[in-house]
C-alpha cells in the first residue's frame, strides 16, 4: 500500500503525476504531462496558462471528466478528501461513485454559461434538479433552497429569475445562475474554468467579488483556471503556471508574480502592458518570440526552450527539467533557474 | 504662404446608428436599438485614437460606420475634408485605398480556400494597383516581409497558421493598398497572451513606418493605453470621456472611466487600485435611461442626472467628459 499523499489535515486534494493522453487521428496527444499539485481547504489556487497548456484538461481530470470527450488514458493519482473525512482516488472511482463526487464534493463552472445551462428548462428546475439529484430533499425544500441561493448570488429579483429561461438573462446573470447550481450541494471545491472570460470587466469584477464573498461564507476551496495573469494575481492565494502540458512554476501569488523564477513566467509578465505605469513614447512591449507549441509536436527537453533567451544547446533541448524547490513553497522547472536568479545567466 | 488649415484626417460629427425593430401582427415600427447616439470625434494624421468600451457599447458599430461598411442613420463623416457618406460607389471604392480594417478574429476573417498569397493579393487586384502578376507577387512578398512572415507562407492556407500568424496576414492585407487610416477592431483580443505583445509591437512599428492613423477598438484598456495617443470611452452608444491616453488612465474624470479602470486586474500583487464594483448590468439599448445613460449604475448619480443628456465638455486642459457632476 502506498501511503496517502494527503498528509496534513488541511489538504483537500493531492494530485500526483497526473498524465492525460488523448488518441487523435493525427496521433497521440499528451495533454497533461506529469503534473502534481495540492489544494488546501478554503484556498484559491490559480491555474495559469495559454491555450493548449493543459490547464482545462487537468481540471476536467479532477472531476473525472477528462475521458468524456474521447479516448483518453489517464494516469496518476487524484486523492480527494471527502466531506465525511475519508478519502478517494477520483481516477479509480466507478461511474456511480463519480456521480456522487461531482456536485457534492467538487462542482464546476465554465466559461460560457449559455452552453452549460439547458436552454429548454427554467432556472428553477435546473437548480432544483441539481439539489434533488444529490440530496434527499423534497421538491418544495429544494425550491426554497434555490431561491435562497439566487438571493445569495446577488440577483436583483430572485423570484423572477427562477421562472426565467437562460436566454432571457444577461451573461453576468447566467454566470451567477451557474454558480448557484454549482454551490447548491455545498461542494468543498469549486473548479472555475475561465468563468469571467466571456464577460465585460465591470461584470467580471462583480463575479470575482461574489466568488470571494461565497468563499468566505462557505469555506470552499477554488481552483481558478485562467489565461489572465492579472486575474490570477487578484483572486488566488497560490498560482501554478502551466506550459505545453507541464507545470513549470508554482508558489504563493506574491512569490510567483513578484519573484518569478521560470523564464516563461518572467517574460510573460514583462510582455503585458500595465495600466497607469510611466512609459516612454513609442516604448515597446517585451515580446516572446515564436508560437505556442502544438500538442502534437512538443519540443524536446524543456518545452519552452525554442522561445527562451536563456536556452543552452545540449542542455535545455535535451533534458526535461525536474521540479525543484526554489524558495519556501515555491517550485520551478528550469535547468538554469539558479544561474538566472543569481544574474549569472547570459 | 497658402496658410493651410489643418483638417483632421477623420472628422465624425453627431454620428448615429439606430436599428429599427419591427414586429406585430401588422408589422410596424416598434422601436429602435440605439446602438450609437450623437458620437463626435476627430482623428489627426498619424494619430491613434483608442475607442474603449464594453460589449454592446457600440464601438464596433462606430468603426464600421466610419468606413461605411454599415450605413449610419444620421451624422457626418469627413475623410480628408470629403463627405464619406455622400460617396458614390466608384468613389467609395477609391476610399477603400485610403481606409482599411483589421478584424478581431483571424480565424473567420480569412477565406479558408485562399492561400496567404491570394488573400494579400486580392486588394491589389480589386484596386488594380499592380501592372502584372509578377509585380503583384513581388508586392505580396514585400507585404508579408513587413509583417515578419517569410515568402514560404505564400502558398499556405490559413488553417496551417497559428492565430498570431493569421492576424499578421490580416494586417498585411489591410496594408496592401497603402492606406492612410486603419480601423483595428480588437486586433489582439483573440490571441494568446504570449503572442499579443508581438502583434501590439508590430502595430506600433507600422504606424511609425507608414504614418498611419488608427482607430483602435478594444475592451482591453491596458493594451489601449500602450498603443493610443488619445482614448475615447464609450458607454451605451455615447462618448463619456475623451483625453490623452496616459492622463485619462492616470486620472480618470468620468465616474464610468474610473470604474472601468478600477476593474482591470493587475498582475503585481503590490499594485492594487481601489476597486469600484458597479451594480447591475448595462441597460438595454432599446430603452436606454433618460438623461445620462450611465446614471443607473453610477455611484455619484443625483436626481438631476435623469433630466438632461450631459454634453461632452472641457473639464480640464485637453480633457473632455460628459458628466454634470464634474
Amino acid at each position: 500500500m502506498s501511503s496517502s499523499p494527503i498528509a496534513g489535515n488541511d489538504s483537500l486534494v493531492a494530485v500526483r503525476d497526473l498524465a492525460v493522453r488523448f488518441a487523435t487521428p493525427a496521433g497521440p496527444v499528451l495533454a497533461v504531462d506529469g503534473v502534481s499539485f495540492d489544494i488546501m481547504r478554503g484556498e484559491t489556487l490559480a491555474l495559469v496558462g495559454e491555450s493548449g497548456s493543459g490547464k482545462s484538461t487537468a481540471a476536467l481530470a479532477l472531476m473525472g471528466m477528462a475521458g468524456l470527450s474521447g479516448k483518453a488514458a489517464i494516469e496518476g493519482r487524484i486523492a480527494l478528501r471527502l466531506k465525511k473525512g475519508n478519502e478517494c482516488d477520483v481516477n479509480r472511482l466507478s461511474a456511480r461513485d463519480l456521480r456522487q463526487v461531482r456536485g457534492n464534493e467538487i462542482a464546476m463552472i465554465f466559461q460560457e454559461p449559455m452552453s452549460s445551462l439547458n436552454p429548454v428548462y427554467t432556472v428553477a428546475s435546473q437548480i432544483v434538479e441539481a439539489i434533488t439529484e444529490h440530496t434527499k430533499t423534497t421538491s418544495a425544500a429544494a425550491h426554497a433552497r434555490a431561491l435562497e441561493l439566487l438571493h445569495m448570488m446577488g440577483i436583483p429579483n430572485p423570484a423572477k429569475c427562477m421562472i426565467s429561461y437562460p436566454h432571457q438573462l444577461s451573461g453576468g446573470m447566467r454566470q451567477r445562475v451557474m454558480i448557484a447550481v454549482a454551490l447548491s450541494c455545498e461542494p468543498s471545491l469549486l473548479v472555475a474554468d475561465e468563468p469571467t472570460t466571456a464577460l465585460d470587466v465591470t461584470i467580471q469584477a462583480q463575479i470575482i467579488a461574489l466568488l470571494k464573498r461565497v468563499q468566505t461564507r462557505t469555506g470552499m476551496a477554488i481552483l481558478f483556471i485562467t489565461h489572465n495573469l492579472g486575474l490570477a494575481a487578484e483572486i488566488a492565494d497560490r498560482a501554478m503556471v502551466m506550459y505545453a502540458g507541464r507545470m513549470v512554476e508554482q508558489g504563493a501569488v506574491a512569490e510567483v508574480f513578484r519573484n518569478p523564477r521560470m523564464p516563461y513566467t518572467q517574460v510573460l509578465l514583462r510582455s503585458l502592458p500595465r495600466l497607469g505605469r510611466p512609459r516612454e513614447p513609442g516604448q515597446k512591449l517585451e515580446a516572446i518570440p515564436g508560437n505556442v507549441p502544438s500538442a502534437l509536436k512538443r519540443p524536446s527537453g524543456c518545452a519552452f526552450h525554442p522561445r527562451c533567451t536563456f536556452m543552452v544547446q545540449g542542455q535545455c533541448d535535451e533534458h526535461a527539467p525536474v521540479i525543484e524547490s526554489c524558495g519556501p513553497g515555491h517550485a520551478v522547472a528550469c535547468l538554469r533557474w539558479r544561474e538566472i536568479a543569481a544574474g549569472r545567466a547570459a | 504662404m497658402t496658410g493651410q488649415v489643418t483638417v483632421p484626417l477623420l472628422d465624425v460629427r453627431s454620428l448615429r446608428k439606430w436599428y429599427d425593430i419591427r414586429g406585430g401582427v401588422i408589422p410596424h415600427l416598434k422601436g429602435h436599438v440605439q446602438a450609437v447616439t450623437d458620437v463626435s470625434f476627430e482623428i489627426a494624421r498619424n494619430e491613434v485614437l483608442g475607442l474603449a468600451g464594453e460589449s454592446g457599447s457600440g464601438k464596433t458599430t462606430i468603426g464600421r460606420c466610419v468606413l461605411r461598411l454599415i450605413e449610419p442613420t444620421a451624422g457626418e463623416v469627413k475623410f480628408d475634408g470629403e463627405d464619406v457618406l455622400g460617396f458614390a460607389p466608384e468613389r467609395l471604392r477609391r476610399f477603400r485605398r485610403d481606409a482599411q480594417i483589421i478584424f478581431q478574429d483571424p480565424f473567420s476573417s480569412l477565406d479558408p480556400r485562399m492561400t496567404v498569397g491570394e488573400i494579400v493579393a486580392e486588394p491589389l487586384e480589386v484596386q488594380k494597383l499592380c501592372a502584372n502578376a509578377p509585380e503583384r507577387r513581388d508586392r505580396v512578398v514585400e507585404l508579408l516581409d513587413t509583417v515578419s512572415l517569410s515568402a514560404e507562407y505564400l502558398d499556405r492556407y490559413p488553417r496551417a497558421l497559428s492565430g498570431g500568424q493569421r492576424q499578421r496576414v490580416g494586417i498585411a492585407r489591410a496594408l496592401a493598398v497603402n492606406p492612410k487610416f486603419i480601423v483595428a477592431d480588437e486586433p489582439v483580443s483573440s490571441l494568446d497572451v504570449s503572442i499579443q505583445a508581438q502583434v501590439v509591437n508590430l502595430l506600433v512599428d507600422l504606424r511609425a513606418k507608414f504614418g498611419l492613423a488608427i482607430l483602435f477598438i478594444s475592451h482591453d484598456i491596458a493594451v489601449m493605453e500602450h498603443l493610443s495617443d488619445r482614448i475615447a470611452v464609450i458607454y451605451l452608444g455615447r462618448i463619456m470621456e475623451v483625453g490623452p491616453a496616459e492622463a485619462l488612465c492616470r486620472d480618470p474624470k468620468h465616474p464610468y472611466t474610473e470604474a472601468l479602470l478600477s476593474a482591470v486586474p493587475d498582475p503585481d500583487p503590490a499594485y492594487r487600485r481601489q476597486r469600484i464594483v458597479l451594480d447591475g448590468d448595462v441597460p438595454n439599448p432599446v430603452n436606454p435611461p433618460s438623461g445620462c445613460v450611465f446614471r443607473t449604475r453610477c455611484p455619484r448619480a443625483i436626481a438631476d442626472c435623469a433630466h438632461m443628456v450631459p454634453p461632452l465638455r472641457e473639464v480640464a486642459s485637453g480633457r473632455q467628459a460628459a458628466c454634470i457632476r464634474l
